[in-house]
């Protein structure tokens, strides 16, 4: 049946016409030209219903490059788009015929699939080459509304982090509000007493956000030290000084668009433990090399700390607190800051006292410009109550939003007396079950939520919950309401009391937190151990693994190839360091394709990769040599520039070369080394 | 498709990527078939031979370039190959590297040529 779309193929080599009308004889009328003056003739027949050439550049009579200047001539180029097929793949002719006006450019041998899909494209793209530049406009407005989106997931994402401190650590929901606000303080009184700090009171938001955030690291700290009443242990108080690099860890991982905000944040979670005298922690840096926001929410922590109520400690009176700063019992302080804090002295032991959290009546005005902030009587609240109200009842909520979405424990309680469990509502939803377990010590065992293999946890839980100490940590399986089990942890903490001077233990708290997708991820962790950051290859570690588990038993024939870039030092210098990581990149992906899956693709480092092949048929050994070596036949191209690169390729056989896989593998470096000597662009097979 | 046998066995000695190039053929073994044997009638050997002997670079350059594009389109790798660094090594006008790998394209040549004669008798 003809079509009412026509293709011309004008190429003299007959084999070639063949496989590519074979290509298109479906879908298009195919017209043959054997050189350019025929395609001319044929052109002056069809002109309108020809939708692509197909050219070959060396041809009898006149060659590609002739025909192009003769379409050019007679302006057809821009009517009917030309694709260029050919083995001739200089950078030269390229840019000539793209300046001819051609549109693409295929290299032979081609994959028929490409040459489809290239030449359906461009036939389109002729066609839709305005309504192109509407789809681009269109993308372009898209992209800038998913950008904006970004901003405000950020800012989103860095209140849900405070919010998810707050939530952990009772007692830091006040605390940060208040560092927030004595930072304030501070930077308005050294600006002012201090012109070259000017960039304080400039920044003075973006620094007073940082300061909110500085204890975001204690995310990572374990509930049993965090919330732990009492003092801390050596080793505990070790792992909760590590919160400050949590904390940078944290927001290393946050792509916070705003860098500035990003760079307060980061310095102030990092170094709020530094000391004036060196003495703090983690750099132990000293003096002015700490910078001056750091230093200023450190002497504010503090401050805050001594005043206020803890698990551990009762509230110190100001005057105390003043004192044991600048007595330095807590570690040394800047004198200039010590200076400022005696002049703020009054000030805050005002606001304390009264109670109020002075975000409202300091932080939200324009200190500077009353410049009534050395005054005492100045606090009073600008919010009204309905303000107030609407704003815990938001963070309330906000609390509450990030309890489900974020946290995803649920809560329970024990009660021992009565024996039973009560858990929060979301455990309903969730395993489909009454949320209040009676008569526990007989019956949880048993119940069908425990799978078999989750036992022997349950029993240690109970033997907890039978005579409880401190708290206790398990992870098991527990089938939810759809029958698919899960891993969960589930983690008890019990609630002593001194009753009648005596210890005793009535309830037990508890937290089951769904912890399935971290046993994911541990067992992808696992698993990157063996392999490759760059290329998701193996590593050798990797291979040393698979080669254990393939070399074990039986006596399958096996052969490994040693691949290696030619010229890899040199191109590595001319592309640089990440345009060499494309190009190892861009050559993992060509190895995996030559290879079966079952194979072991690794790459051992550098330009080096390594394959690991069982029972492959003599003439498919040879049939991947020349894959690998091919791979770069028709160059590389990077950034639009082509290169030319060639790989050597070193092959020895198991059981007859080598009688283990480590001499197996020395044997093919020992090839490898062969084939480079025998000139580039080549393999060569392990002779001893 | 059903490949015969002995045509199978016939890539498999010439170390052809059986279904990388039949897809290239749109899968069609008949059609691989009768270009292979097209490969022959059409023996660009004594040509390029004589080029090599009277030391023409441009011939050379231009028959081994098309031989590069047809065995690349056969699947003949090693072929193409040889012709490949047979070429670059003319462009780059070393004229000894080119004849040493002339050697290794020609033993690869008859290689690949007698196997399909045999085949096509």
């Amino acid at each position: 049946m003809p079509h009412d779309k026509k293709i011309l193929i004008v190429e003299d080599e007959e084999i070639n016409r063949a496989i590519l009308n074979e290509m298109f004889y479906r879908n298009y009328d195919a017209l043959e030209a054997t050189n350019g003056q025929e395609a001319l003739e044929l052109i002056e027949q069809h002109r309108d219903s020809i939708a692509v050439i197909l050219l070959d550049v060396i041809m009898p009579v006149m060659d590609g490059v002739q025909f192009m200047e003769e379409m050019h001539r007679r302006d057809w180029i821009k009517d009917i788009p030309i694709v260029l097929i050919t083995a001739e793949v200089s950078d030269k002719l390229s840019i000539q015929s793209y300046e001819f006006g051609i549109s693409d450019v295929i290299s032979k041998p081609f994959n028929p699939y490409i040459v489809k899909l290239r030449v359906g494209n461009i036939i389109e793209l002729n066609s839709y080459r305005k309504n192109l530049e509407q789809v681009i406009h269109d993308q372009t407005i898209e992209l800038q509304i998913q950008a904006e989106k970004l901003r405000q997931s950020n800012s989103f994402f860095i209140e849900a982090l405070n919010t998810a401190v707050e939530f952990r650590d009772n007692e830091s929901g006040m605390h940060i509000q208040r560092i927030r606000d004595i930072t304030r303080l501070f930077l308005y009184n050294v600006s002012e007493r201090y012109p070259e700090y000017s960039v304080l009171r400039k920044d003075a938001d973006l620094i007073c956000d940082a300061a909110a955030m500085h204890d975001i690291g204690k995310i990572a700290i374990p509930d049993a030290i965090l919330l732990k009443p009492g003092r801390l242990t050596k080793e505990e108080f070790d792992i909760m000084k590590t919160h400050s690099l949590k904390g940078c860890e944290i927001l290393d991982k946050l792509s916070i668009e705003n860098s500035e905000l990003l760079g307060y944040c980061y310095d102030i979670c990092r170094h709020h433990h530094e000391r004036w005298d060196g003495r703090g922690y983690p750099d132990g840096l000293s003096g002015n090399n700490i910078s001056i926001w750091a230093q200023i929410v450190s002497i504010a922590d503090v401050y805050d700390a001594l005043v206020s109520k803890r698990v551990y400690k009762d509230a110190r009176s100001h005057e105390k607190a003043l004192e044991m700063i600048i007595n330095g019992e807590c570690g040394v302080f800047n004198p200039m800051l010590l200076d400022c804090l005696e002049e703020m002295a009054q000030l805050l032991r005002t606001a304390y006292e009264d109670g109020e959290i002075f975000e409202n009546s300091l932080a939200k005005r324009d200190v500077s410009q009353t410049g009534l902030l050395k005054q005492a009587d100045s606090f009073q609240p600008v919010e009204d109550n309905a303000d107030r109200v609407m704003r815990l009842l938001e963070i309330e909520r906000k609390k509450h939003q990030i309890a489900v979405e974020t946290v995803r424990d649920i809560l329970f309680e024990y009660d021992r007396k009565t024996d039973s469990l009560l858990f929060e509502e979301r455990f309903q939803n969730i395993f489909n079950r009454d949320i209040k377990f009676k008569d526990v010590q007989n019956t949880l065992l048993e119940d069908s939520i425990f799978p078999e293999e989750s036992k022997t946890a349950v029993r240690e839980l109970m033997e907890f919950m039978a005579a409880p100490e401190q708290s206790i940590r398990r992870q098991l399986q527990m089938r939810s309401g759809d029958g698919t089990c899960m891993w969960y942890e589930i983690y008890l903490y019990a609630l002593w009391e001194r009753e009648e001077g005596q210890q005793v233990c009535e309830h037990i708290m508890g937290k089951l937190t769904n912890i399935e997708k971290l046993k994911k991820e541990a067992a992808v962790w696992q698993e990157k151990a063996f392999q490759d950051d760059l290329t998701g290859l193996y590593n050798m570690a990797g291979v040393m693994e698979k080669a254990e588990e393939l070399f074990g038993g039986s006596a399958q024939k096996r052969v490994c190839y040693f691949v290696d870039i030619d010229n890899f030092k040199e191109i590595n210098d001319k592309l640089g360091y990440l345009g060499g990581n494309q190009l190892l990149l861009y050559l993992a992906g060509k190895i995996k394709n030559c290879f079966r899956s079952t194979d072991v693709i690794a790459h051992i480092g550098g330009d080096k990769f390594m394959i690991l092949a069982v029972d492959l048929p003599q003439h498919l050994v040879t049939m991947k040599a020349e894959k690998l070596c091919g791979i770069f036949r028709y160059g590389y191209m990077h950034n639009d520039c082509k290169m030319s690169i060639s790989a050597s390729v070193g092959i020895a056989y198991y059981p007859e070369d080598a009688a283990d896989y480590e001499s197996l593998f020395q044997c093919a470096d020992a090839a490898l080394r062969q084939a480079k000597q025998k000139g580039k662009n080549g393999y060569a097979y392990y002779k001893s | 498709m059903e490949m015969k046998k002995e045509f199978e066995q016939l890539l498999n000695d010439l170390c052809v990527d059986i279904e990388e190039t039949l897809a290239r053929l749109s899968n069609n073994a008949m059609l691989l078939e009768r270009v292979m044997l097209k490969f022959i009638q059409d023996d660009k050997l004594p040509e390029l031979e004589q080029a090599v002997n009277n030391w023409d670079p441009k011939v050379c350059e231009q028959i081994a370039h098309t031989l590069k594009g047809i065995s690349g389109n056969l699947g003949m790798a090693a072929l193409c190959r040889y012709c490949d660094n047979f070429v670059q090594n003319i462009r780059k006008g070393d004229r000894e590297a080119a004849v040493a790998e002339y050697a290794l394209l020609k033993e690869e040549y008859i290689r690949v040529y007698s196997l399909i004669k045999e085949y096509a008798c």
